[in-house]
């Protein structure tokens, strides 16, 4: 449990940051000038505004919890949860339909959870806080509070870092848990697996640029094309897949595409395609995002100095979208490089990456190269987020 | 002379919200008109359709006697300048003023020429290669208009184009406009909800409410002859008196004007009309702007007949004039002195001088 806190700590983190910087320094003036105190104005004003928030990411994470996979198979030990009990139905017994039962069961709750997610509580996140953004600072915290934030901050920073730094003894270790003494033969089995790691690297770069593209086109129609009831199917189309636990599209992907013409089990393309779908609903997000910011007048002021739509789309549209489109590729990248949920059913001896050979290895006891295998995976998902960083600079769109 | 744009019976609902009815408006070439009214009077939505945003439900737009109605936007030459500006974020000075003559594929030399000369005629010489968020909110104003003109528009459509800018530099550059619109020549519409600004620059205004075209005139007619209690409250401040009409003879004057006699507060006024309608023992509303009132200085000698007394409710000094809300016999009327220097401010008692000349509804 512990670990899929952490795991979920920085969409939860976003979330919330999001809707507090929304919320206008000016109430916290306004609070202090009506003469209540820090402490009343963060109870009375600060985080009533931001329950919707604070609702919407452990929403959020609840969903991302119940669809959970890489976790429960890793360090559950006894305890069975649905996600992996589907996967033992289909590696154990063959059972694809009793494997369908399961994650349909699981279906409901995340389903629920995300309808709640959607329509109450993003609804009420946009409703509360409304008005101009304010150029005024946020009120200084005083020495001691500051000190007193510092050190929560560091604790639970700390515990983060704690597991990273054991990842990375135990990848430099000989045996893990025996033999601490140093040593870079690990890395050396997992480059000699560089197969598995292009794997990853390939599924993921095709899955993000197919799902960057999509995003930002589905998007575009939706918000800007209006062709009636097809916008808003459209739009549940897009969003979908938000709700639908890992193992579930894993499942369906076999269950859809196991016969001909579509049959494209065990291939690259799958694993392409469901990685690309399962991302969807964050790009679209992003992407519908950006457009909202672009006013409709910049299309307008196109049309009129002459330019088709076509024009006006490849010259002004794409363009100014190339944030959003950069950040969703990076997020899908990295959502997918480190996606076992999916991969797990749909992988065959030719297409395996780099998670499943994490999960063998530890299935084999093989610690230390298994720590060894996820600190190059790791370092691939942090190289490309400092590259993506770079490129964006400081504008965020890592929004929810 | 032949009309250069011709609006005829425009109509456009949006759901049940009818945002233009009926509208006819004729303009001819190297005019400014503006439309002016209050939000939702129907002006942007007018804009729209000329530009070809929306398709009236009903109507036609005509450009040099060709019918535009279902033109695609991108294929007249109704260049607009956007409240918001509307610049691409992502493109220099130079590539946005340039984006309409790269798409009607314009040899680059003469592009370039063509760029340089319209950013010097408006006084951003050396900003070409700058982005539009490194602007100004003055200059950004410029390039929006730079390149709507670098087009030679047939029709310059400016879509509240000053509502972004401070209050001295929006009245700098309406003047500016009003130049370049003389110096090209340009038939230009204009969208505003500012009266002021509809009266400074326009050759005509169309007043506009709910849809509605309520009057189009010069700004002089507009101003003194409102056709309508709208047009005239819309348009600067008014008094609305009740008067019975009492008498309506023929001017002697030689004016072809009429003299009326008219009861107001138990006193009869006489004043000057232009024929208005009148008719004896009918009950009118007479239009009085507050600058038309006269108070009368303590010490100034009375000679004319057409005063009245009131009691000052309030007054502001506003530097040139000083504004009062003057109580005559119960009726508030609201009157502006423009002698201020002498008259100081008034408290109290005071005379009242109406015009000689007047307007009714």
């Amino acid at each position: 449990m512990a670990c899929s806190d952490c795991h979920l700590f920085p969409f939860a983190y976003l979330v919330i940051r999001n809707v507090l910087e929304s919320i206008s320094p000016n109430l916290e003036y306004a609070a202090a000038n009506l003469g209540s105190t820090k402490w009343q104005t963060f109870w009375k004003v600060i985080f009533p505004l931001a329950r919707p928030g604070v609702a919407g990411a452990a929403l959020l994470a609840a969903i991302s919890c119940l669809a959970d996979f890489g976790n429960p198979v890793l360090i559950a030990g006894n305890y069975a949860v649905l996600p992996t009990e589907a996967y033992m139905q289909i590696t154990g017994w063959y059972n694809l339909p009793a494997a369908a039962v399961l994650a349909t069961m699981l279906i409901i709750p995340t389903l629920i959870l995300f309808i709640v997610q959607r329509y109450w509580v993003s609804k009420r996140v946009y409703t509360t806080i409304v008005g101009k953004s304010s150029s005024l600072r946020r009120p200084e915290p005083s020495k001691a509070e500051r000190y007193l934030v510092n050190a929560f901050c560091l604790l639970f920073g700390g515990l983060i870092l704690l597991i990273y730094g054991t990842l990375l003894w135990g990848a430099f270790s000989k045996v893990w848990g025996a033999d601490w003494s140093l040593t870079t033969k690990n890395f050396a089995y997992a480059f000699s697996q560089g197969k598995e790691i292009g794997n990853s690297i390939k599924f993921s770069i095709g899955a993000s640029l197919l799902c960057a593209f999509l995003s930002i086109i589905t998007a575009y129609i939706v918000q800007r094309y209006s062709v009636g009831a097809m916008n808003s199917f459209l739009d549940f189309l897009a969003t979908l897949p938000g709700a639908i636990p890992g193992v579930f599209l894993g499942i369906g992907y076999i269950l859809a595409f196991n016969t001909p013409p579509l049959a494209l089990t065990g291939t690259g393309t799958i694993i392409i395609l469901a990685l690309l779908f399962w991302n969807l609903p964050m790009g679209y997000r992003t992407g519908t995002a950006a457009i909202q910011q672009l006013d409709r007048c910049i299309e307008k002021a196109s049309m009129n100095l002459g330019a088709g739509n076509f024009y006006t789309f490849t010259r002004i549209i794409l363009p100014l979208m190339k944030t959003a489109f950069f950040a969703t590729f990076t997020m899908a990248f990295l959502r997918s490089i480190t996606n076992l949920s999916i991969t797990i059913f749909l992988y065959s001896s030719k297409t395996v990456v780099g998670t499943i050979s994490i999960l063998n290895l530890v299935n084999n006891a093989k610690w230390s190269w298994a720590a060894a295998m996820t600190s190059v995976l790791i370092g691939i998902a942090l190289v490309t987020l400092l590259i993506s960083q770079k490129l964006l600079g400081k504008e965020n769109l890592f929004t929810d | 002379m032949e009309h250069h744009l011709v609006l005829e019976d425009l109509c456009k609902s949006f759901g049940d919200v009818q945002a233009v009815k009926n509208l006819n408006l004729k303009i001819k070439k190297g005019e400014l008109i503006t439309l002016l009214g209050p939000s939702g009077c129907g002006k942007t939505t007018t804009m729209h359709i000329i530009a070809g945003f929306h398709l009236p439900d009903r109507g036609r737009v005509i450009l040099n006697g060709e019918d535009i109605t279902y033109l695609a936007p991108y294929k007249r030459n109704t260049p607009m300048v956007f409240q918001e500006y509307a610049l691409f974020p992502h493109l220099t000075v130079f590539e946005n003023v340039a984006y309409g003559m790269a798409i009607r594929k314009v040899p680059k030399n003469e592009i370039q020429e063509k760029v340089k000369d319209i950013l010097e005629q408006l006084g951003l010489p050396d900003i070409a290669t700058r982005f539009p968020n490194q602007l100004s909110g003055g200059q950004q104003q410029r390039v929006a208009l730079a390149r709507a003109l670098v087009l030679d528009p047939e029709v310059l459509l400016l879509d509240e184009p000053l509502s972004n800018l401070d209050a001295k530099l929006r009245i700098r550059v309406r003047y500016e406009i009003k130049q370049l619109q003389e110096k090209f020549n340009i038939t230009m519409v204009y969208v505003t909800h500012d009266q002021e600004e509809a009266l400074s620059i326009s050759d005509r205004v169309a007043v506009m409410n709910k849809g509605v075209l309520e009057q189009y005139g010069t700004p002089w007619e507009i101003y003194y002859k409102p056709k309508n209690k709208f047009v005239a409250e819309f348009v600067g401040e008014t008094n609305f008196l009740q008067v019975e009409i009492k008498e309506v003879r023929p001017s002697d004057d030689g004016t072809g004007a009429s003299v009326v006699d008219f009861l107001w507060q138990d006193r009869v006024f006489s004043t000057s009309v232009e024929d208005e309608g009148l008719s004896p023992g009918s009950t009118r509303t007479l239009l009085l702007r507050p600058e038309a009132i006269e108070p009368v200085g303590r010490d100034e000698e009375i000679t004319d007949e057409n005063t009245i007394s009131g009691k000052v409710i309030d007054s502001s000094f506003l530097g040139s004039i000083t504004r009062y809300r003057i109580d005559v016999g119960g009726e508030e009327i609201v009157v502006d002195d423009s002698k201020t220097k002498e008259h100081g401010v008034f408290r109290g008692e005071v005379k009242l001088k109406l015009p000689w000349n007047v307007h009714f509804l």
